[in-house]
């Protein structure tokens, strides 16, 4: 399949301003293959400014589980690239795609270990450290997917997606903001490619919402502007959050007016079904992951995002893993000796992990995948979850997002570096340019050279 | 450690010694008694889900399909309703709101026949300005919690205008209309700019102090009897308020604001998700958590809708809820054969009140066991507003493994003790817990654990007790539980935990409800119609 645009921008958005004022109408518009090189492979068009060398846009994945690891069963053997590594035992599932991988070992998070998990979750999420607030917690500064959507999601129909399989999110705009996780796959499903969504090379509905709605949001944020000059400090930040948010969604709605996205790699994955029973208390985490992955694959092909996080478990889940005696947090402390079930908790984990990172690499963009043109960040908020040690965080990264990231790499920090690094070096990855990345003990201003190309 | 309510002590000797220095000069106490109100900061609270649906249902009919999924709702202090204050409208929050406003308000419009009922003028003249202005005018007052300004209302009409010509249809102006007014930030948060009268300083303005009286006591909109008190200004009299407030009790919009009290006090939202091993525990299902959410909020509901009952029968009573699930799990007979039927609990039996439900007893375990911590962290925070300390991050916090000398759970957590930095914490938390070990962890009785026999004696506060019905008279009788329901309500009233400056309230409303029998309606009016309700400092400008 091609990187394929159809739709000429400039016509289109004409014909939509003598649209309106109609009725609903349907506008048949031609391909356009003027954009495309001459083997049709690199786009030449402006839609994509925050697009890599290849012309594809770049995306950023997360895939989050919740209680860490067992760092000793964990650490790949070897250093360096190619043949000078190998994987370990709880990461062997992900053989198939070593060549796409970079693993980092050894580092640790510099924020001070305050509440458990939530504490590391913070800290390698967003680089900082944790917020108490009396018996409640929340982040101090946006996790990482938002960073990135502040950049990335700018002009596409769904600035983020949240995907929840057994986990309540982490995805935080700011303090006490917190983006929902949406688990149900069919919900994702009637959302990504119900009512709104046209597959590329279907006739496109010009539809007159796109510009009242914008209308109503513009009315809005009037409103919100209105109180933000009424209240407290504290409040004032809250309704600016608000504010810019709407203001976002008015934006990506004028520029899905102007141009639709419409890519060749672009198909309406299977309907998912409505419910995915537990088996004897069991959830059957394995398949829910591997359909919101299908989902995630088809909404990043289909330009509706480019930034997806999936949330496996959460810190201290107490799930019921496939084959386990107890629940994974119950486990991680309790299970005494060398922790064989939460081993096999760890390995199904990281299984998942391989699917949804294959459900990405499945899909072809012009000579690579869409794997290619994304980094995926795969991440746990402690190591050992029996001490909830912030050492040896561990660290999976699929993806060069466009050629910017080394790929069949074992990197092992030595003296222990700030995981924070890591983070820095996905954002300049994915195009942003951030002076720092997170705060406190969790700030650093540089990247890890060795993990970028 | 135990962050008791710490000012209580000092609060009663302030009125110890404010009443002798004034009860010598015969002058009346009762209102010197309490600290001055020092009113908190104004608050911003966002609607909670359950406030924008009976927002939505009570103005436009209940028989609209809800949106699937509404930005969730945060707890903070244990409550919703204090967490709606800190949190912030997400990104995918945006968008949640703007599409649930787009489908209820197409919903709305397109029921067949509806556009007439909707319109405050004829069908003929519904494509008008002056007809938008008049819908403005009708729904602004009962979404909004008062009217609209004519910038805000020609800003919808504009809007409306718009829409009408892009569609051609009249039904279109209204719907975009409809979605204006329900994605506005003036329905989503509750304010409290307030008015200042210039004696006693800044308050609630009327229509902000009834859309707060409706919210806390009906959890939804204002009906059009309390908007009129707020248009003619009648309801900043004491008098008047009073009257509404007592009316709003009465009413059975009421049934809504105790079961959403009810959900947030006992942490019931967490049922949704309840799962156990099924071959540990035969008697679970997958909809097990749902039928024991509704066993606690209709027993919660019964107790002070239906018998305006004592708050300590939520711990004592013998009354029951229950559905053949829960039947099954409790070892009674079902009264009926499909959904919930009352029941008494055997008087012989162990099991009372809201602490012998599955809600409680199976929430606050793990998926293989029961927990004793969990269920000791519940009952300090939760129910007797204690705080419980952080778990620490980098000591292994195992339990150790069954043993010959320590076969229960009880005994273990009691091994686990003898470790100098587990004792600390753990003998403030778990001991309430040791009360109830003859429930396993989805809350089926049982003699033995381990094959050993539990002993349910334990010590709560100096007080010993022995077994599980001695502990919940314990907990129910106990002037930290009694003072923790006053706490907990006023949160939910105000939107914020009191501060030391309305420490003098809570004392004021702790004494009438000890002295009223404990009567959580009584309460609740007299929350809604005390000065801390009404009075706010001035916003800090920072």
């Amino acid at each position: 399949m091609r990187y394929h645009p159809r739709t000429p921008r400039v016509s289109r958005r004409t014909l939509l301003r003598g649209l309106l004022g109609g009725a609903v109408a349907t506008v048949a518009l031609p391909p356009l293959e003027a954009f495309l090189d001459a083997h049709g492979e690199r786009y030449l068009g402006q839609a994509f400014a925050a697009g890599g060398d290849d012309g594809f846009p770049r995306r950023f994945g997360l895939f989050f589980w919740g209680n860490g690891i067992l760092p000793e069963r964990w650490t790949p053997k070897g250093e360096g690239k190619g043949d000078a590594w190998t994987l370990s035992e709880q990461l062997a599932p992900l053989q198939a795609l070593k060549s796409k991988l970079t693993v980092v070992t050894g580092t640790r998070l510099g924020i001070p270990n305050a509440v458990p998990h939530y504490a590391g979750a913070a800290g390698i999420l967003s680089g900082r450290p944790v917020v108490v607030q009396g018996q409640d917690e929340t982040f101090g500064g946006p996790s990482i997917d938002q960073i990135m959507a502040d950049k990335l999601g700018e002009t596409t129909r769904f600035r983020s997606l949240e995907l929840g399989v057994e986990g309540h999110g982490l995805s935080y705009n700011g303090p006490n903001s917190q983006n929902p996780v949406e688990k149900s796959p069919l919900a994702v499903f009637e959302r990504l490619f119900g009512v709104g969504f046209t597959l590329p090379g279907e006739t496109p509905i010009v539809d007159p919402s796109l510009g009242l709605r914008r209308s109503v949001l513009d009315a809005v944020s009037e409103d919100a502007k209105r109180l933000q000059g009424l209240v407290g400090k504290a409040d004032q930040d809250r309704l600016d959050a608000h504010f810019e948010s709407i203001r976002s969604l008015e934006k990506r709605l004028a520029k899905l007016e102007e141009d639709p996205p419409d890519l060749a790699a672009c198909a309406l994955p299977t309907k998912p079904q409505s419910e995915y029973p537990n088996i004897e208390g069991r959830p059957q985490l394995a398949l829910r992951s591997a359909v919101m992955a299908e989902l995630a694959a088809m909404a990043l092909a289909c330009d509706q995002t480019r930034v997806v996080s999936q949330w496996l478990t959460h810190p201290v889940s107490n799930v019921l893993f496939q084959g386990a005696s107890a629940g994974h947090h119950q486990l991680t402390h309790d299970e005494p000796g060398s922790q064989p079930e939460v081993h096999a908790i760890t390995v199904q984990c990281v299984e998942m992990l391989r699917d949804f990172l294959l459900a990405l690499d499945k899909v072809q963009e012009g000579a690579g995948t869409l794997l290619d043109h994304m980094v995926v960040l795969g991440c746990s908020e402690v190591s050992l979850g029996k001490t909830h040690s912030l050492e040896e965080m561990p660290i999976v990264l699929a993806g060069s997002c466009g050629g910017k990231l080394q790929t069949d790499l074992h990197y092992r920090s030595q003296g222990g570096e700030n995981t924070s690094k890591v983070l820095m070096s996905l954002t300049r990855a994915c195009g942003l340019d951030l002076p720092t990345f997170g705060a406190a003990g969790g700030e650093v201003k540089d990247g890890l050279g060795a993990i970028e190309a | 450690m135990t962050r008791l309510v710490g000012h209580r002590s000092f609060a009663a000797l302030l009125g110890f010694a404010l009443l002798l220095g004034v009860g010598a000069c015969g002058e009346e106490p009762t209102t010197t008694r309490y600290a001055t109100l020092e009113p908190a900061a104004p608050v911003l609270p966002r609607l909670t889900r359950s406030q924008y649906v009976h927002t939505v249902t009570d103005v436009f009919g209940d028989d609209l399909a809800l949106p699937a999924q509404l930005e969730p709702d945060v707890a903070s202090w244990g409550l919703l309703a204090v967490g709606a204050s800190v949190a912030t409208v997400s990104s995918r929050g945006v968008e949640l709101y703007e599409e649930a406003a787009r489908s209820l308000a197409a919903q709305i419009v397109g029921k067949p026949g509806r556009l007439g009922d909707l319109l405050p003028c004829s069908l003929p003249e519904a494509g008008t300005v002056t007809c938008t202005d008049a819908l403005v005018a009708r729904y602004a007052p009962r979404l909004w919690r008062r009217p609209a300004t004519t910038t805000e209302r020609d800003r919808i009409v504009a809007i409306a205008q718009k829409a009408h010509t892009a569609y051609g249809t009249e039904a279109a102006r209204v719907e975009y209309a409809l979605v204006a007014l329900l994605q506005s930030p003036n329905l989503l948060y509750r304010t409290e700019i307030g008015v200042d009268d210039g004696k006693n300083g800044p308050a609630l303005d009327a229509y902000e102090l009834a859309g707060k009286l409706a919210l806390f006591l009906w959890d939804g909109p204002p009906d059009d009897v309390l908007l009129a008190t707020a248009a003619d200004g009648t309801l900043m009299d004491d008098a008047v308020l009073q009257a509404q407030a007592e009316r709003m009790v009465a009413d059975a919009r009421f049934r809504r604001a105790i079961r959403a009290f009810a959900l947030q006090w006992l942490h019931l939202d967490s049922l949704d998700g309840l799962n156990k091993d099924p071959n540990v525990f035969k008697h679970f299902s997958a909809d097990l958590g749902g039928s024991a959410k509704e066993e606690a909020l209709r027993l919660f509901a019964h107790l002070v809708v239906d018998e305006d009952a004592d708050i300590a029968e939520l711990l004592t009573t013998r009354t029951a809820f229950v559905d053949r699930r829960l039947a099954a799990i409790y070892d009674v007979p079902a009264a009926v054969d499909d959904g919930f039927g009352r029941i008494e609990l055997p008087a012989g039996g162990l099991r009372r009140g809201f602490l012998g439900q599955v809600a409680f007893l199976g929430a606050h375990s793990h998926p293989v066991s029961s927990s004793a911590t969990l269920r000791g962290a519940f009952i300090r925070e939760a129910l007797l507003c204690q705080q419980v300390p952080l778990p620490p991050s980098d000591l292994n916090t195992a339990i150790p493994q069954p043993s010959a000398t320590a076969r229960t759970l009880k005994d273990r957590l009691l091994e686990h003790m003898s470790n100098p930095s587990c004792f600390g914490c753990h003998h403030f938390i778990d001991p309430p817990g040791f009360g109830l070990e003859n429930f396993d962890g989805i809350g089926r009785f049982r003699s033995h654990d381990n094959e050993a026999p539990i002993d349910a004696s334990g010590e709560l506060d100096g007080k010993a007790f022995d077994g599980p019905v001695a502990l919940y008279a314990l907990l129910a009788g106990s002037e930290d539980y009694r003072r923790c329901v006053v706490q907990k309500l006023y949160g939910f009233a105000n939107g914020h935990r009191a501060g030391q400056g309305e420490y003098g309230a809570i004392d004021r409303l702790d004494d009438f409800f000890a002295a009223d029998g404990r009567r959580v309606r009584a309460l609740m009016v007299r929350i809604a119609t005390d000065p801390s309700f009404r009075r706010v400092a001035a916003p800090d400008a920072n």
